[in-house]
């Protein structure tokens, strides 16, 4: 059976130049025990541990850079720890966007569709030292809108994370009875960069 | 030289952090301490936050009410669609009556007060609220108004059975007047006999 973090893999995401804020421990932190418990935080803590990166999410200062191939590391962990499907890790990226202090600075712009998309990309480098959002397409007749990240090849696991993300930051803005949120391109799969498609009705 | 600005601009970088910390950390604090349920709305009437007082209130935790319709939060969509008009047009709306929905499907009543928020050009991009409970006053009041009712039943009634003691008494008084005419004319009759 293929294991979905190692050693190896650890340091493979060590080796990635770039930077996330600490507010990305927090939230998943905060999103296990939600889920778990505060045991459930120690199980991931432990695993963190054995995998030689451990991290003590109480002690992030949710402002700072901490290397964004740790986030990798923290997610695939939990994923590990708790068996958790992808769709999981989709549930965990939009409680991110709902709950973190991103939502409270960025709330200014969440008036208008087009805005909010806008400054995401604005938004995107003050969260991560690498990579670019860039609003690719945007029709609100045909309600849907094609952002794409680029240069941030990092590990599918944060696709499955930025799905819900994106998902979430459509729902706050669009007021939708449906929405989804899928990635239709991805450069882990032989794709040239991430494109996320949202559809709402 | 280059080294020396890095370094300076490296250790602006970190006071400016632990200043946002800093600054985070005072707003928690004050959100955790203030003793009434607070939200904020965007313009859209999508909820962005709440505290945890109005958590307590409402029976939602954050992550199930971010993101939801303020509609869902008060009984009647007319009321919450003008409350929404006026805090449009409104810098402050004080002291409204609506009633609110809990999760657990309670109504409770509330006078909502609510700010806009402006950005830096003046835009309108949201607004609080913060609800009081009036339940209290509310009952209060209601059994103020039964009283009222009943007292004023009471009164209606007493007046009633004075009119009629009136009735009775002004009849009294008009035939004794008849009968006094009468009298008068028997004595006028008897004389005139005379």
């Amino acid at each position: 059976m293929n294991e979905i973090i190692n050693k190896e893999i650890t340091q493979g995401l060590m080796e990635i130049k770039g930077e996330a804020r600490g507010t990305h421990f927090k939230n998943d932190a905060d999103f296990v025990i939600k889920e778990k418990g505060k045991e459930g935080l120690e199980k991931v803590e432990k695993e963190l541990e054995r995998l030689g990166y451990p991290i003590e999410y109480e002690k992030i200062n949710q402002f700072a850079f901490y290397p964004a191939g740790l986030r990798a590391i923290s997610l695939l962990a939990i994923k590990k720890v708790f068996d958790w499907p992808d769709e999981k890790i989709k549930e965990l990226g939009a409680y991110a966007m709902k709950v973190s202090w991103i939502i409270r600075i960025f709330m200014k712009y969440f008036f208008s569709t087009e805005k909010v998309f806008k400054e995401a990309q604005k938004t995107w480098s003050q969260y991560f030292t690498f990579g670019e959002l860039i609003v690719e397409e945007s029709d609100l007749k045909k309600k849907y809108t094609i952002l794409k990240v680029k240069n941030f090849n990092l590990h599918p696991i944060y696709c499955r994370c930025l799905e819900g993300v994106f998902l979430e930051l459509g729902k706050l803005i669009l007021k939708p009875h449906k929405i989804s949120c899928e990635e239709i391109e991805c450069s882990f799969k032989e794709g040239k960069r991430h494109r996320f498609l949202i559809k709402w009705s | 030289m280059n080294m020396s600005l890095t370094s300076k601009n490296s250790k602006k970088k970190i006071q400016a952090e632990e200043e946002i910390l800093g600054l985070e950390s005072y707003i928690r604090d004050f959100w955790r301490f203030l003793p009434l349920p607070v939200c904020y709305v965007n313009p859209v009437n999508i909820i962005l936050d709440i505290d945890e007082v109005f958590s307590g209130f409402s029976g939602y935790q954050p992550t199930e009410i971010i993101g939801e319709d303020l509609r869902k939060l008060f009984v009647s969509s007319e009321q919450t669609e003008e409350f929404e008009k006026e805090i449009l047009k409104k810098e402050i709306v004080l002291n409204r009556e609506m009633v609110f929905v809990r999760k657990d499907k309670k109504k409770i009543p509330v006078n909502i007060s609510a700010m806009q928020r402006k950005d830096e050009k003046g835009e309108f991009i949201g607004y609080f609220f913060s609800l009081t409970d009036i339940s209290e006053s509310k009952k209060f009041q209601e059994r103020l108004e039964k009283e009222v009712e009943k007292k004023t039943e009471d009164l209606k009634e007493k007046i009633g059975e004075l009119e009629r003691m009136n009735k009775i008494m002004i009849g009294r008084e008009l035939k004794m007047v008849e009968l006094k005419g009468k009298i008068e004319q028997l004595e006028k009759q008897q004389k005139n006999r005379k």
